[in-house]
């Protein structure tokens, strides 16, 4: 057994460069201080320089640990932490110094001997190893009770705790795996698996069932065009070609034009090349037979003729309808000479007016002059005198007015109104005279029209037209010839038209039975896919993934099994030693024994705990946060005893989470007992009541270390309390 | 005794598919030691990858004969 006798830790978590160094010269070692100031990080070092990376990451086992767990200091470039241990054969010392990163860069581990030898790298890891005699993961459960532990088992979800108490049993390997098995979700990918697998079955029977209507459909219609049921089969199919062979020849001879014939099919797989073949050899033989050629030929030129008559009998009406209007406007307003002229006689009448009305215009401005004198003068008494001899009139004034009222403002206003009105008359002639040019020009075009409708004409029919000749008559009679012609070939093709029909149906009734042979042999491949090597493969497959899943599951049970039976032996060796803790902690009146139960869960494949009192009565519906603690520390303290190893100290984290004072006072009993069985104690705490007790009722020789006044630059304040 | 010597004895124990379970056990143990909990998943996800992937080829090949 080997004891701790110190530490020094440097640039590790919580503490910076400084530095910080415990003794560990008594059996109980108390670490005060509130939160976040370095206590945990004490503990962790311990670990950290015995185990190195098993402490880290999710391979730890502690959840806190997965992720970005800081080893180094953030204010250091390296963290180092020494520990020097007493064994049988004397002091071993410990150092352990790690960098930043995951590389190798500022690791290294070193033993120094107590035979005085310092080995280093991986012969320090096996002196390590050989001296703890304990997996990092055995030393979590019966070494180091981290505070994770006690939080997870006061966890409110009964399937929680039970995997906290699983792992407080140092059992997290067998909970991790199934975890993983259980992610793993192979049942559920087996199971979508399968139901594709029997979509694919109900797609068969489905596919079965399409392909046989369409046989059934296809084989009455085969039947309705004349086919008999011996025709249905390759066979009769491969007869059926042969005959549309020979049609094709002697039809080639009817016609009277040159025939290739193609290449039988000798397979009826090869039908329906040439049935495609026979088709368009069938389409040649007709357009190239002259009868045919020369209907179409006939069609074409009866079209043509069609278009140039209607061209030309549009012209034709056109030409009528615009001499007709202007007809009628001549009638009406009279012929373009006629309205010039009229234009040319307004225009003297307006250029009269206008001479008259210039002629009267100096007297009329002499007379309003001398109104416009006299009126000036009127209110001196000089209206009466003449402005230009100087003589006096009687009633001047008067005299003017009455003499531009009388004759020379009338004159003027009626010779004014007579401009106008010409005016008006003019304008009208005008737009007579355009309306005239307007239909003239119309009825040009349509002259145009009719005459290139006639060139027209006249070249279609290759004649020459004169004006005697109506183009649209001598049309009509030449479609009735064309109609005439085509009538004749028609009679003489109608016969050969029911041969081309009689092959061309035969070719199909032979397609028709290829589809029927095609859909029989799908139909018989649909039957036999499960003959097909695909489908064995598939089955196999099947099976495989099957046996793959049903395995994994085997293991999963399994893994349960195991880890009850191993749960079961551990609460059985450390029962006695659990019981009494908890009794002593708890001190329930009504629970005299505690007795643990464990089953194998049947969902997860985890433990199930059930924790009952002397008389077999459940107890976890009444457990306390503060009994559940209890509960906890008593199954730590109990794997304390139950491992066998050489480590002669406990390590202790926040054991007093949710216990009460007196159960607080009463687990500084359990710890003097610990004391008492020869092992150190190392606890770190905030609980200031509980500290109050360690010191006042732990009766063992202890050192307290205050750590306080963490700052990120320096880390903690480390002192000893004397 | 560890939890994977446990389990492996139980393996042996058995009556069906020994061999192939011990192998399969021995590939959840190494992936498990090797990255913990996700690894574990990921192999056995992994091992079933190909034969779905074969699986699914299978059928599309066997649609095809529709």
């Amino acid at each position: 057994m080997f004891n701790l006798k110190s530490v020094r830790i440097e640039g590790f978590r919580g503490f910076s460069r400084n530095g910080a160094l415990f003794e560990f010269s008594t059996p109980a070692v108390l670490l005060y201080g509130d939160q976040h100031q370095g206590k945990s990080s004490v503990l962790n070092a311990l670990e950290w320089c015995l185990y190195g990376d098993e402490c880290l990451g999710a391979k730890s086992g502690i959840r806190e640990r997965v992720g970005g767990w800081e080893v180094v200091n953030r204010q250091a470039s390296s963290a180092s932490v020494q520990v020097v241990v007493e064994t049988d054969s004397g002091l071993v010392t410990v150092t352990r110094t790690g960098g930043r990163g995951k590389g190798k860069k500022g690791r290294q581990t070193e033993v120094a001997l107590a035979d005085g030898r310092v080995v280093r790298g991986d012969e320090a890891e096996r002196e390590i190893a050989r001296m703890t005699r304990l997996s990092f993961k055995d030393f979590a459960t019966a070494v180091y009770q981290h505070q994770e532990s006690i939080r997870a088992v006061l966890v409110q979800l009964p399937k929680d705790r039970n995997e906290a108490i699983d792992r407080l049993l140092g059992l997290g390997d067998y909970r991790n795996v199934l975890d993983g098995i259980a992610r793993a979700k192979l049942g559920g990918i087996q199971k979508e698996l399968e139901t594709e697998y029997k979509k694919f079955q109900a797609r068969v029977e489905q596919a079965l069932a399409v392909r046989r209507s369409d046989l059934e459909e296809k084989k009455q219609a085969a039947l309705a065009k004349g086919l008999k049921g011996s025709q249905l089969s390759s066979k009769g199919a491969l007869e059926l070609t042969r005959e549309i062979a020979r049609a094709l020849e002697a039809f080639a001879l009817d016609l009277g034009v040159a025939h290739t014939p193609s290449a039988l099919p000798s397979r009826w797989e090869e039908i329906a090349t040439f049935a495609v073949v026979a088709e368009r050899e069938l389409d040649r033989l007709w357009t190239q037979a002259p009868d045919v050629a020369e209907q179409s030929q006939l069609n074409q030129r009866r079209i043509e003729a069609e278009r140039i008559k209607l061209e030309y009998d549009r012209a034709s009406k056109e030409r009528a309808q615009s001499r007709s209007g202007l007809r009628a406007f001549e009638t009406e307003h009279g012929k373009r000479q006629s309205i010039a002229e009229s234009i040319v006689q307004v225009q003297s009448e307006v250029d009269a007016a206008r001479e008259e009305v210039r002629s009267l215009a100096p007297r009329a401005e002499l007379v309003k002059e001398g109104m416009a004198l006299l009126r000036a003068v009127d209110d001196r008494g000089l209206a009466d005198v003449c402005p230009l001899c100087g003589r006096r009139v009687p009633n001047l004034l008067r005299h003017l007015e009455k003499e531009w009222t009388d004759r020379l403002e009338a004159q003027v206003r009626a010779l004014n109104s007579a401009v106008e009105e010409l005016q008006v008359k003019k304008t009208e002639l005008e737009r007579l005279a355009q309306e005239h040019s307007e239909l003239l020009r119309v009825v040009r075009e349509a002259e145009a029209a009719l005459a290139k409708g006639s060139q027209k004409a006249a070249k279609f029919l290759e004649r020459t037209l004169t004006e005697a000749d109506d183009p649209s008559a001598l049309l009509t009679k030449q479609i009735q010839k064309v109609d005439a012609r085509l009538k004749q070939i028609e009679s003489a093709l109608s016969e050969k038209r029911g041969k081309l029909g009689a092959i061309s149906e035969s070719i199909s009734r032979a397609g028709l039975v290829v589809e029927i042979l095609k859909l029989e042999n799908k139909v018989r491949l649909i039957e036999k896919i499960a003959d097909t090597k695909e489908y064995n493969l598939l089955e196999y497959v099947r099976d495989e993934l099957a046996r793959v899943v049903n395995d994994v599951d085997v293991i999963g049970t399994l893994v349960g099994h195991c880890l009850a039976e191993e749960a079961r032996e551990r609460v059985s060796t450390a029962g006695r030693a659990i019981d009494n803790h908890f009794g002593k902690i708890c001190q329930n009146p009504a629970v005299t024994s505690l007795c643990i139960e464990v089953e194998q869960g049947t969902r997860s494949g985890g433990n199930s705990y059930s924790f009952c009192d002397q008389e077999g009565r459940e107890l976890s519906p009444v457990l306390s946060l503060g009994d559940l603690n209890s509960l906890a520390l008593s199954i730590f303290l109990g794997m304390v005893t139950v491992y066998s190893h050489p480590i002669g100290f406990v390590l202790m984290d926040d054991p007093s989470q949710s216990l009460g004072t007196d159960q607080k006072r009463r687990l500084v009993e359990v710890i003097e007992a610990v004391c008492d069985s020869g092992r150190q104690v190392v606890l770190a705490t905030m609980d200031a009541e509980f500290q109050g007790f360690l010191r006042e009722y732990l009766g063992k020789a202890k050192s307290v270390y205050q750590i306080s006044g963490w700052t990120a630059e320096s880390g903690p304040s480390v002192s000893v309390e004397a | 005794m560890t939890y994977k010597e446990r389990v492996r004895e139980k393996i042996a124990s058995g009556t069906a598919r020994r061999e192939e379970r011990s192998q399969l056990w021995e590939e959840i143990t190494k992936a498990y030691e090797e990255g913990s909990i996700e690894q574990v998943e990921s192999a056995l996800t992994a091992g079933m990858a190909d034969i779905t992937l074969e699986f699914r080829h299978l059928l599309e090949k066997l649609e095809h004969l529709l």
